[in-house]
């Protein structure tokens, strides 16, 4: 039953509309294959194998008489361990929550579970969302499918694997300065930092308040277009929401011909950037030509100015959500979360309203850049997936293709753009403009279609008991 | 954030003032880190001249509201 597993969203609502897929034979495909897989891969931290059979049969009555409530209706998918889910664990991959139970859900999961979705499970999660790949955690941490010696990325690492293995249809993430993009790239899929306040973040750990992002991981690009159908929506409860006319995400199968698309050449000539990732990135542009996209190069700010902004951010506002337990139960974090957030002890206020204010500076650049061009694309992460542990963590100077527009808000989609020589994904990002989500998931999606690489999938089999 | 780059004792001293006890173990991965944030506030020190009139939060809405001071 794994090629059910291997379904994407779009292919399988529409079976499920036609009363030819079952709820429930779906669900108990994916809650086997997590049986069998999970051991190698540790993407999930908890599988809720009971409620989602009863949601899954509860699915299917309601299709069966008639109430058929859209495309995630019996769709299983699962949510990042930082995304609140009432009376059900919800650790961040932490000591400190072990126990945590939330007394409410994510406004996200509410309206994930309204639409119909089944709940497979928690992910792994680098510790609240940005400890690295950590092994002095009380789970361990998940594994690239592609190649179980090689790290997922982070920080939505068990979102990741669970994807690209098959063990789940679509999974929910959280981008600070990378974190949905990243294991998207190095995992395979398609996963979507949508513009800054598009999706609510109220329920869903914080990391830094004006940097989170909450977003889909899925196959496609055409997949996070349904889910966001879902998910966007202005959530009075959560600061950040905006209250704007949502995106018309049906309208992503349109062409791109005429789209104009800007190459950040210029940011991929600043640092290390591997061969194969940039040849792919080559390789993509042609596509997007044929495709009748006009392609020219643009020029950002270099990376380093978005590296300090974000950096100065991040760990002012991470630093004031974990004070007090850095302070009191320093050994309930990892050390890597550790050696990340304790220095943001020392960024003064005028150091954050400086980051701030060069902030507005940095978009507003970006904004006139993107006069010109509709799209901007780049690398996603400029290499193949390291071995698990050995990728180091972020620091100042170390490229990064996707922190800058945590920045600026903006909408990005990374989208698989190739394979390396050893057989690991590689990766396109694709940003637009504030709240013009679904013209950069029409380009992603027009390049899936384009291309080959949504027909392949990693091969992974279930280990057998060690022979005696 | 001192615009200095810091020593491992100047460190530990600075977050025992913010009232974090530091394990000689993670002194020189978060060195590194603190010595990441020095740099990137220094930065800032050197684009004032460039920085906006304005800070009103972020919000890529809000901020466009006409009134929203």
């Amino acid at each position: 039953m794994s090629e059910l597993c291997f379904l994407t969203i779009a292919e399988a609502s529409q079976q499920i509309a036609a009363h030819k897929l079952s709820p429930v034979d779906l669900t108990n495909a994916f809650l086997d294959r997590i049986v069998s897989l999970n051991p190698q891969l540790n993407a999930y931290l908890l599988v809720l194998s009971d409620s989602a059979r009863t949601d899954a049969k509860k699915a299917e009555s309601e299709i069966a008489a008639g109430r058929y409530r859209g495309p995630l209706h019996g769709i299983p998918i699962a949510l990042k361990d930082i995304y609140c889910t009432k009376g059900v664990p919800t650790t961040a991959h932490s000591a400190l929550l072990k126990d945590h139970v939330p007394a409410a859900d994510a406004f996200t999961r509410t309206l994930l579970a309204e639409a119909g979705a089944i709940l497979l499970g928690k992910t792994a999660t680098w510790e609240f969302a940005i400890g690295g790949t950590s092994f002095d955690l009380p789970w361990p941490p998940a594994r690239n499918p592609w190649n179980t010696a090689h790290d997922p990325g982070g920080s939505s690492s068990g979102s990741g694997a669970a994807v690209a293995s098959g063990l789940a249809m679509a999974a929910m993430g959280s981008d600070t300065g990378g974190s949905i993009r990243g294991p998207s790239a190095l995992c395979g899929l398609a996963g979507l930092k949508p513009t800054y306040g598009l999706v609510s973040r109220r329920g869903i750990l914080p990391l830094s308040f004006s940097l989170d992002h909450a977003g889909p991981m899925c196959w496609t690009a055409q997949d996070c277009a349904l889910m966001m159908g879902v998910l966007a929506r202005h959530d009075p409860l959560d600061a950040g929401s905006a209250d704007v006319a949502i995106p018309d995400f049906a309208s992503i199968t349109q062409p791109v011909r005429g789209l104009r698309i800007g190459y950040a050449r210029s940011m991929t000539e600043e640092a290390g950037v591997d061969g194969e990732v940039l040849e792919a990135m080559e390789a993509g542009l042609k596509v997007l030509e044929v495709l009748g996209a006009v392609v020219c190069d643009v020029e950002l700010a270099p990376s380093l100015a978005y590296a300090d902004v974000a950096s100065l951010i991040s760990r002012s506002e991470s630093y004031a959500i974990h004070e007090h337990d850095l302070a009191h139960t320093p050994h309930l974090f990892g050390k890597i979360f550790r050696q990340r957030i304790a220095p943001g002890a020392l960024v003064r206020a005028s150091d954050y309203i400086n980051a701030m204010r060069e902030r507005t500076r940095l978009i507003a650049q970006l904004a006139d850049v993107m006069k010109n061009v509709d799209l901007v694309v780049t690398p996603s992460w400029p290499s193949p997936a390291s071995i698990l542990g050995e990728g180091g963590i972020m620091s100042r100077r170390k490229a990064s293709f996707m922190r800058p527009f945590n920045v600026t808000g903006s909408p990005a989609l990374s989208v698989c753009n190739g394979f390396s020589s050893r057989g690991l994904p590689l990766a396109m990002q694709i940003v637009g403009r504030p709240f013009e989500d679904h013209i950069v998931l029409r380009a992603g999606h027009a390049f899936e279609i384009a291309t080959e690489f949504r027909k392949r999938r990693p091969i992974i089999e279930a280990k057998t008991s060690a022979a005696a | 954030m001192t615009h200095q780059l810091m020593e491992k004792e100047e460190l530990a001293a600075q977050l025992a003032l913010q009232g974090l006890k530091i394990g000689e173990d993670d002194l020189d991965g978060m060195l590194n880190m603190a010595r990441d944030l020095a740099d990137s506030a220094r930065s800032m020190h050197i684009k004032r001249e460039y920085a906006l009139e304005s800070l009103n939060g972020f919000s890529l809405v809000k901020k466009e509201s006409p009134g929203n001071e």
